[in-house]
C-alpha cells in the first residue's frame, strides 16, 4: 500500500503534464505560436477595450460626472 | 445629511457589466457556442484554432470577473456609509444600467466595429448582432428609468 501510494505521488507530476494539452505537442506548439505570435498585443488590445470603456464609465458614475447637479 | 446615490448606482453598474459579460461568455460562448473571442478570424472547424480562442476566450472571463469584483468591492463600501440609501431599486437600476452598457461597448466594438466576432458567427454581421445592440438599449433606457425614479423619492422626501 505505502509503495503504491508512494508510486502515485512519484508519478503525479508525469501525469499531469500528460493531462496539459497545451504543455507537450505538436498541436500545444501551434498553439503557442498563434497566441504568442504578433497579433498577441493587438488581440490582447481588443480583448480589453470594452472593458477599459466600461471601467471609465463607471468612475465618471462614481464622481458624478455623468449625473445632473 | 445629503444622500449620495451615487455610490450604490456605479457600485450596481460595475456588477452589471460584470455579470453581464458572464451571461455573454458562458451563455454564447461556452454553452450555445455560437461566437468565441476571434472565431470570425479563426474558423472554428479546426482543433488549434479552438484552442486558441478558448485562450482568449479565458481573458475574457478573467476581465469580467475583475470586473464583478471591483463592483462588489465598490458595494461593500457603499454599504458602510451612512449617507448612501440601501435601496434594492438603485441597486437593480445599476445593475440593468451595467448590463446595458456592457452589451452595447461590447457589441458595438467587438461585432460591429472591429468584426473579430458575431453572436452567430455562421451568419456574420446579422440581424442577431443588432438585436444584442438593441437589448443593450433596452436594459439601459429601464436603468436609467429606474435610477432617476429613486433619485426623485429621495428628493421629494
Amino acid at each position: 500500500m505505502k509503495n503504491t501510494i508512494f508510486l502515485l505521488v512519484l508519478l503525479a507530476p508525469v501525469l499531469a503534464a500528460h493531462a496539459c494539452t497545451l504543455c507537450n505537442s505538436k498541436t500545444a506548439t501551434a498553439v503557442r505560436a498563434a497566441v504568442f505570435g504578433t497579433d498577441l498585443w493587438i488581440n490582447l488590445a481588443i480583448t480589453i477595450l470594452p472593458f477599459a470603456i466600461c471601467f471609465l464609465v463607471v468612475y465618471f458614475i462614481y464622481h458624478g460626472s455623468l449625473t445632473r447637479k | 445629511m445629503a444622500i449620495d446615490t451615487k455610490r450604490l448606482t456605479a457600485a450596481g453598474t460595475a456588477l452589471g457589466m460584470g455579470l453581464g459579460g458572464f451571461v455573454d461568455g458562458i451563455l454564447f460562448h461556452q454553452i450555445l457556442q455560437l461566437h468565441s473571442m476571434l472565431s470570425a478570424r479563426l474558423p472554428q472547424n479546426v482543433l488549434i484554432n479552438v484552442k486558441i480562442s478558448m485562450i482568449w476566450d479565458g481573458l475574457f472571463h478573467a476581465f469580467t470577473w475583475i470586473m464583478t469584483v471591483v463592483g462588489l468591492a465598490m458595494l461593500w463600501h457603499a454599504g458602510k456609509r451612512n449617507d448612501v440609501p440601501w435601496n434594492g431599486k438603485l441597486l437593480w437600476g445599476g445593475l440593468l444600467l451595467g448590463w446595458g452598457i456592457f452589451n452595447l461597448v461590447e457589441g458595438l466594438i467587438d461585432h460591429n466595429l472591429l468584426g473579430i466576432h458575431h453572436v452567430v458567427e455562421q451568419l456574420g454581421l446579422s440581424v442577431y448582432d443588432y438585436l444584442f445592440l438593441g437589448c443593450g438599449g433596452a436594459l439601459i433606457t429601464a436603468g436609467i428609468l429606474m435610477i432617476r425614479r429613486v433619485k426623485q423619492e429621495y428628493r421629494r422626501k
